[in-house]
């Protein structure tokens, strides 16, 4: 498996399990679909030894505050809060293939219509849906040191859960 | 009397989401905006029992604070929880060594977050 295909997939889950978190199931599986119309987005770059880059998650209005617990938070803090999530899952799932990188703070972007842009790393946008509302996730990334994602480009790691308590 | 709790993250919609989970316990909340912020308040006050605290966050971070507070002497009065999207088993060492109990990566489930505060501040 190319590392292309291990970092799209571990972002997939890393967002199905997030909105799954937050009470949105995924309801369909919108095939070529390949961005959402919102009005906001959020970035957060990653650094580290091996990888850097950015995820960008574009979420609905609609798919945002069905995902809020927090009702009278405002969508921009929530999308900040849910893109450093995002990253926070990408990241332990990285760690499970000996990857480590470290977060960057995230940025909101309002009033635009983003779509992922080619060619590097031949980025796509995954898009997830439920109830007719989508979110639209992609990763760019840069390789540092190809030596260090052997295992990330096998594919073939377990990776840890996020909520669970450990008490020292 | 209610134990008082002090919420220590960047995000508000963190704390809030804290704040509507811990309601149901009776705890006293306070809140923090980072690290700084959260030393300075319990720098001034001796009447917090627990903190429940992130780890990135601007000015000073999660596990600086517990440095802090370790340095200071205010760890022995103190149950930290912290509550992060880390799950870096080298974080998490760091911050048992400095005297953390407890350690969540995010997103949190509401209940065992009540239950993991109930324990931790003995109520």
């Amino acid at each position: 498996m190319a590392i292309a295909d291990t970092l799209n997939n571990l972002l997939f889950t890393s967002t199905l399990g997030l909105f799954k978190a937050y009470g949105v199931q995924r309801a369909e599986d919108p095939a070529g679909a390949k961005e959402t119309a919102s009005t906001l987005a959020a970035v957060v770059g990653f650094t580290g030894a091996a990888i850097s880059g950015a995820v960008v998650l574009v979420v609905d209005s609609a798919l945002l505050r069905s995902s809020t617990p927090i009702p009278e938070t405002t969508e921009r803090d929530w999308l900040a809060e849910l893109s450093n999530q995002l990253l926070g899952r990408l990241k332990n799932r990285l760690l499970a293939y000996e990857v480590e990188v470290a977060a960057l703070t995230p940025t909101v972007l309002g009033s635009v219509r983003i779509v992922p842009n080619g060619p590097r790393n031949q980025r796509q946008g995954i898009t997830m849906a439920a109830e007719g509302k989508r979110a639209t996730v992609w990763i760019d990334y840069q390789v540092k040191d190809a030596q260090r994602l052997d295992k990330l480009a096998r594919g073939d790691a377990e990776v840890g859960r996020e909520g669970d308590l450990v008490l020292f | 009397m209610s134990k008082r709790i002090l919420v220590v993250d960047d995000s508000q919609s963190i704390r809030q989401h804290v704040r509507t989970t811990l309601a149901e316990g009776g705890f006293e909340i306070l809140e923090a905006v980072d690290g700084l912020d959260a030393l300075q308040t319990l720098t001034t006050r001796t009447d917090i029992d627990v903190v429940i605290c992130d780890v990135n966050m601007p000015r000073l971070d999660g596990l600086g604070l517990l440095d802090e507070l370790k340095a200071k002497g205010a760890m022995a009065r103190l149950q930290v929880l912290m509550l992060t999207t880390e799950g870096q088993p080298a974080m998490m060492q760091r911050a048992k060594q400095a005297g953390a109990k407890g350690w969540i990566v995010k997103p949190f489930k509401p209940p065992l977050l009540l239950a993991a505060i109930k324990k931790i501040a003995g109520q």
